[in-house]
């Protein structure tokens, strides 16, 4: 068959597939599994089948990092759909330097940003959010913070984490090429399966929502979300704040599904309210009603179903190579000749990387840098959270760098209104500018070669803050402890 | 190589090469094409602009710059490999089209073979013609005794016949998503696949502003 006879073959298979017994063929293949809110979201989005369980789907909201693909297609003359869909984040390149506005050669390319931003405002792109923008921030931090994110949409971008937003009720992924989405106002997606994890039992004290994504991927595996969309539910995290949800959807990609999400509830409506993008009050009541027919029915099936009980979990810090490694503050670090089989190489791989003795205990293990910032934990209540620990208290001598990064402009300004950085700088923290930073050692933001940096961010793999550091995933209170202590701590002797 | 970094419009029928093991799970994209490479002399490794030089860098060199004898490209045997055998969820992590390009452009990687993939490194590998292949891990050691029992033995990818010719012994079979094989045999882009489908997503796009047109209001400042 000739390339042009298969592109011909494929829209006629197309036409009968979506149009004539469509509907049909949905209804058998989501019969199982209806009542999730993935489904619900993604059925209504579908514009065609394009062969087996692989759809086109419509694009509510997409991010970019920067105006090139915009302005890129703009000159080639290309038509491009939707400009009020998009919005642009230079977070990826940036420097967190509180000398970045001055000093051009921090962090990579915002010069050009600022200009080509300019050119793509008028054109209609106008959330375009450099860093010396108000709403500038961590891509991830903006959307849902300036009410870009709204519950039911489809939401893409390049970035990994973008299964972020799906703490507020809607679906969303990374690795999409914003350029297809500028073009057409769409993007090809094969259908995952769908994974409910019910999250129960007590919380203890001192354990926040990162604790609790971190004993999930360790109890089910950092590729045990392969080929799913995961909703987070039961009572702990109905019982979380919005912005703690943030922290769980986040860390779903470290458990290998794209796709995090938690069924919005008013939690989620109270906190989009009165937001700069969020609905106006023309449709609000509209808009809300709306979203009240999104979350998972009680009757829904998912493929699959896991519980994680955290009664009795104490905080988790990470000691190897990627982010299943977590383990109890007080246990000790694992030895690879007692770890399952299929574990050991890269058992073996972690200890030799990490440095550290198999049976002694994490807790106490020294530090040489610690990090708080990142997609995952930087908002005001992770701030809030970490400056109640360190308030009054001094960071160890020992400490190379103890930075402190706010997830965007808008989460530094309140956080300096609250005094918040007087605390942090008066404990010795470094309070910095906002942006990806050391999460993944860029833009001469990394941590030293040969330090062990305990971290809020989400990964710890060979040489993601720089090269040959060791990271040890936390929760923002544990780094906070942690600084203060010079040493792996445990948060609850702080409290 | 410059011609295999092109994204879209690769076709892909057929490989024939050397394989190398690298049976590790959970293997990021950190790894592969790690965001910092500073104080790494990559002219001094062959490298220049050539981000090549920088696949694997933290696993691949020494602290001066020297390379690794245990880092599997670094041996004899599999330094013109073009076929890896890898673990479980292999490419998991960030989104980095250089963790697709990276391998492509040292050593002209055209084919993975391994018990799953990250959940964003499909797509991208897809992008570029690079053709992913899942098998259970029990096929995947025979493939790797193979390997290790056949160095400078070339071994055969058909994606036409959907098999794996390992000379000396039976081929092993595979399957991949009809819509993913159609598109690497014929070198199809995205756009040429959605394009027949745009009057759709226009109507539908319309449909929905009067439906949810709250979306459409956002940042309006008139409202």
């Amino acid at each position: 068959m000739k390339r042009r006879d298969f592109i011909r073959t494929s829209v006629g298979a197309g036409i009968l597939v979506s149009a004539y017994p469509r509907s049909l063929f949905a209804r058998l293949q989501t019969q199982g599994r209806r009542g999730t809110m993935f489904e619900k979201i993604w059925d209504a989005h579908v514009v065609a089948n394009l062969g087996g369980e692989t759809d086109l789907l419509q694009v509510d909201r997409c991010i970019d990092g920067s105006p090139n693909q915009v302005m890129r297609l703009v000159r080639e003359g290309v038509e491009l759909q939707n400009p009020e869909i998009f919005y642009n984040v230079p977070d990826h390149t940036v420097s967190t330097s509180p000398d970045r506005y001055t000093d051009q050669s921090l962090g990579s390319g915002w010069q050009a940003y600022e200009e080509l931003a300019d050119e793509m405002k008028e054109l209609g792109f106008t959330k375009a959010f450099g860093q010396f923008d108000p709403r500038f921030g961590i891509m991830h931090v903006v959307g849902p913070e300036t009410g870009l994110s709204q519950p039911g949409m489809v939401l893409c971008a390049g970035d990994s984490h973008t299964c972020t937003h799906g703490a507020m009720g809607l679906i969303s992924w990374g690795g999409e090429n914003s350029g297809n989405v500028l073009r057409t106002g769409t993007v090809i997606r094969h259908r995952p399966k769908t994974m409910r994890v019910n999250i129960v039992g007590q919380l203890g004290p001192g354990i926040r929502a990162k604790d609790v994504i971190l004993r999930t991927i360790a109890q089910l595996g950092t590729d045990s979300g392969t080929g799913y969309a995961v909703e987070y539910a039961g009572p702990i995290v109905r019982a979380l704040s919005q912005e703690a949800r943030f922290s769980i959807c986040n860390l779903a990609v470290e458990m290998a599904s794209p796709t995090g999400t938690v069924s919005p509830d008013d939690t989620t409506y109270e906190y989009l309210a009165g937001r700069e993008f969020a609905p106006s009050q023309r449709y609000w009541d509209q808009a809300v009603a709306f979203w009240r027919t999104l979350p998972t029915e009680d009757d829904a099936v998912f493929d699959r179903e896991e519980t994680i009980d955290m009664t009795g979990v104490e905080p988790q810090v990470t000691w190897g190579i990627n982010p299943e490694h977590a383990i109890g503050i007080n246990e000790r670090i694992p030895d690879p000749d007692q770890a399952p089989t299929n574990k050991r190489a890269t058992y073996r791989q972690a200890i030799e990387y990490s440095r550290l003795t198999p049976g002694e205990p994490i807790l106490g293990t020294p530090i040489d840098e610690v990090f708080i910032g990142s997609c995952v934990d930087s908002r005001i209540s992770d701030l809030r959270a970490a400056a109640a620990i360190v308030e009054g208290r001094r960071v160890a001598s020992t400490l190379t760098s103890a930075w402190v990064v706010p997830g965007s402009n808008a989460v530094k300004a309140q956080a300096e209104a609250e005094g918040l950085d007087r605390v942090f700088k008066a404990a010795g923290f470094e309070w910095r500018e906002s942006g990806c930073s050391k999460c993944y050692g860029s833009n001469g933001d990394y941590v030293e070669p040969g330090h062990r940096c305990v971290s809020n961010s989400n990964r710890n793999y060979i040489g993601r803050q720089g090269r040959e550091t060791n990271t040890i995933l936390a929760s923002t209170t544990t780094v906070a402890a942690s600084a203060i202590a010079g040493s792996i701590a445990d948060v609850r002797t702080f409290l | 190589m410059r011609q295999v970094l092109q994204r879209g419009g690769q076709s892909f029928e057929v490989h024939e090469g050397l394989a190398a093991p690298f049976m590790f799970d959970n293997v990021s994209t950190d790894v592969i094409a790690p965001a910092l490479t500073e104080g790494l002399d990559t002219p001094r490794l062959g490298g220049g602009s050539n981000q090549g030089a920088t696949a694997f860098a933290n696993i691949r060199y020494n602290a001066d710059g020297t390379p690794r004898r245990d880092f599997v490209f670094n041996q004899e045997a599999y330094r013109t490999a073009s076929i890896m055998v890898v673990g479980k969820n292999y490419a998991t992590g960030s989104s980095r089209i250089t963790g697709v390009t990276r391998p492509l452009a040292a050593w002209g990687v055209r084919v993975y073979i391994g018990e799953s993939f990250g959940p964003i490194f499909l797509t991208n590998a897809l992008q570029y013609g690079v053709l992913t292949i899942e098998l259970p891990r029990e096929t995947l050691d025979e493939i790797v005794e193979w390997v290790e029992s056949h160095h400078g033995v070339r071994m055969k990818v058909d994606l036409q016949r959907q098999l794996i010719e390992l000379p000396g012994r039976d081929p092993i079979p595979f399957e991949t998503d009809p819509r993913v094989r159609n598109k690497l045999l014929y070198g199809l882009h995205d756009l040429e696949e959605i394009e027949p489908h745009l009057p759709a997503a226009r109507a539908k796009r319309e449909q929905d502003e009067q439906e949810r047109p709250w979306i459409y209001d956002s940042g309006n400042p008139q409202r």
